[in-house]
């Protein structure tokens, strides 16, 4: 799936090191050490932001670890994308067609105080 | 070599035991139809296995996994070492790589194999399973069953067996995988659920996966050219070509093209 | 270490067909095969073919002492290759004979030089030199970062039917 250049300069603003992939008809965004809000531990991890639907999910965010956050999640979901295995809590963000940066922000506000 | 125990499969070909033998399989969940699968592939003399079950042995499993007995139950054998029980029974040279784990904990041998049987549970392991193969260029055969009940109907019971070879169409392609179907699988957080699992279906999918795979390997009967996707109806007691096939397109998969093979470079 | 190639049958195919045409005074064809690393990092790593590019018949030079052999333009378009595309390469040519294949003393002696710029251009991806035979194939591998090729321990050829080539 295309996005357009200017999404993923706007995703490069949050995480310099975006690269996008496709695994199984899916587009991918992996962050390489995507700084977390304050108070998670640890405070960066490999994430990987799928920006379209994925099981039921209009958008989902897939995090290398288990992550600490203020305030605690329902991690529900272990995923095996793109030869890594990832975790992932159970957030539904209800907006679609967003763009990439605004999705990776809903995202991060479930791990925000 | 044809020794006298394969003279009865000598009609497979002349080169099909050696073929048989070279083969690596990897065998995702010796359950139900994992267990059968693994008896088969015993029997047919397959001697290089990779074998993933995180599971001991259950009383719940003994109305269906081939191998066991009660002292499994009793003591928790793991799945492993009854597929390695029945295995070694028949092919004490064989060598039997078994991982008491999820196969997504230790990947790397399933890479190796030539050919992957998926006896796994759920449209998410399914997905994931597909992804691993078509990545590193390995026919996939899997099988599943499952029983539904409708208000008072009797249930209806049925399963699949798909051959998913790289290049051709995938499990998206054949219709068999979807969102809408990942989606609802979703909403359970991705548990497939203790499912109804009875013996005699799971032998009739293993069969004709362990069937497919000698054909694929020997090629004996000379007609297997195309994407196997059969479905199982146990209530009319048929195995046939799912109906699916027919609306299929170029045979193209544009879900796992071949320049997104080899490991990602993700770092 | 022992390393497999992988190729899909439908590319197998392409390969064969093309290697099978007449050319106007080249007893042989040539051509690159486009390959992806797999399990790179485990004692047991994976050749993944999966792209072919034949070398155009402009592309040879006439020498009848030799099967088949190809100009500098070939060769600098199979390095370009690799650095565009970041895969590695295998040159590759067929033997028409059953049975399993071997490299000849001429092979062996100018193949190796067309995968050292092969190397130069991609260090980071496996090259190599793939012969066929009219129902087998071997190939030589060098892995990024070796001294020298591995014989491939196996060639297999993945569709209907499966080919295991050992």
């Amino acid at each position: 799936m295309q996005f357009p250049d200017d999404q993923i300069e706007e995703l490069k603003q949050l995480c310099p090191g975006v690269r996008q992939y496709e695994e199984g008809g899916v587009t991918y965004f992996f962050l390489p050490q995507l700084h977390l809000p304050d108070g998670c531990s640890p405070a960066q991890v490999d994430a990987l932001l799928c920006p379209t639907a994925h099981h039921g999910y209009t958008s989902r965010l897939f995090v290398e670890r288990v992550i600490a956050s203020p305030q605690s999640r329902n991690w529900t979901t272990t995923a095996r994308i793109m030869e890594r295995n990832w975790n992932a809590i159970s957030w539904q963000i209800p907006q679609t067609n967003l763009r990439l940066a605004q999705t990776l922000a809903l995202q991060l506000r479930a791990f925000r105080r | 070599m044809t020794d006298g125990r394969f003279s009865r499969q000598s009609f497979l070909g002349e080169n099909a035991q050696g073929v048989i033998e070279r083969a690596v399989v990897g065998l995702t969940g010796l359950g139900g139809g994992g267990s059968h699968v693994v008896q088969q592939l015993a029997h047919l003399g397959f001697l290089n296995y990779r074998i993933y079950d995180p599971d001991a042995v259950e009383d719940s499993n003994l109305n269906r996994l081939v191998g066991a007995d009660n002292d499994d139950a009793a003591e928790g054998t793991l799945k492993i070492e009854v597929a390695r029980r029945v295995i070694k029974g028949l092919r004490p040279r064989a060598v039997v790589d078994g991982y008491a784990q999820r196969w997504q904990d230790t990947p790397e041998p399933l890479r190796d194999c030539d050919l992957i049987f998926g006896c796994v549970d759920g449209f998410g392991e399914r997905r994931e399973l597909e992804a691993c193969a078509r990545r590193y260029l390995i026919p996939l055969i899997d099988i599943g069953m499952d029983v539904h009940v409708v208000g008072d109907e009797p249930p209806r019971m049925g399963g699949q067996v798909i051959l998913s070879m790289p290049g051709g169409p995938c499990m998206f392609c054949i219709g068999f995988l979807n969102e809408i179907t990942l989606a609802r699988e979703g909403e359970r957080y991705g548990d497939a659920g203790a499912r109804p699992q009875v013996i005699w279906p799971n032998g009739v999918l293993a069969s004709t996966a362990v069937g497919l795979a000698v054909d694929l390997l020997t090629d004996w009967s000379r007609s297997l050219r195309r994407v196997v996707y059969m479905e199982y109806d146990s209530n009319a007691g048929t195995v046939k070509p799912h109906m699916r096939l027919q609306y299929l397109g170029d045979e193209k998969c544009s879900h796992y093209p071949l320049d997104q093979v080899g490991d990602p470079r993700l770092n | 270490m022992r390393v497999r190639l992988r190729i899909p049958r439908g590319l197998y195919a392409r390969v064969r067909d093309d290697l099978a045409r007449r050319h106007e005074f080249a007893y042989e064809r040539v051509g690159f095969l486009s390959a992806r690393l797999g399990s790179a990092a485990s004692d047991r790593p994976l050749v993944l073919l999966n792209d072919y590019h034949p070398v155009p018949d402009d592309q040879y030079v006439d020498d009848p002492t030799s099967g088949a052999r190809i100009n500098s333009v070939a060769i600098r378009e199979a390095m370009q290759r690799v650095l565009d595309a970041g895969t590695g390469a295998f040159h590759v040519h067929c033997h028409e004979h059953r049975g399993r294949p071997g490299f000849s003393s001429m092979d062996l002696e100018e193949t190796p030089r067309v995968v050292s710029g092969l190397r130069v251009a991609g260090p980071a991806q496996a090259h190599g030199m793939l012969l066929l035979s009219s129902d087998h194939c071997v190939a030589h591998v060098w892995m990024p970062g070796s001294d020298g090729p591995v014989v491939a321990a196996g060639v297999s050829v993945v569709g209907y039917p499966l080919g295991l080539f050992d």
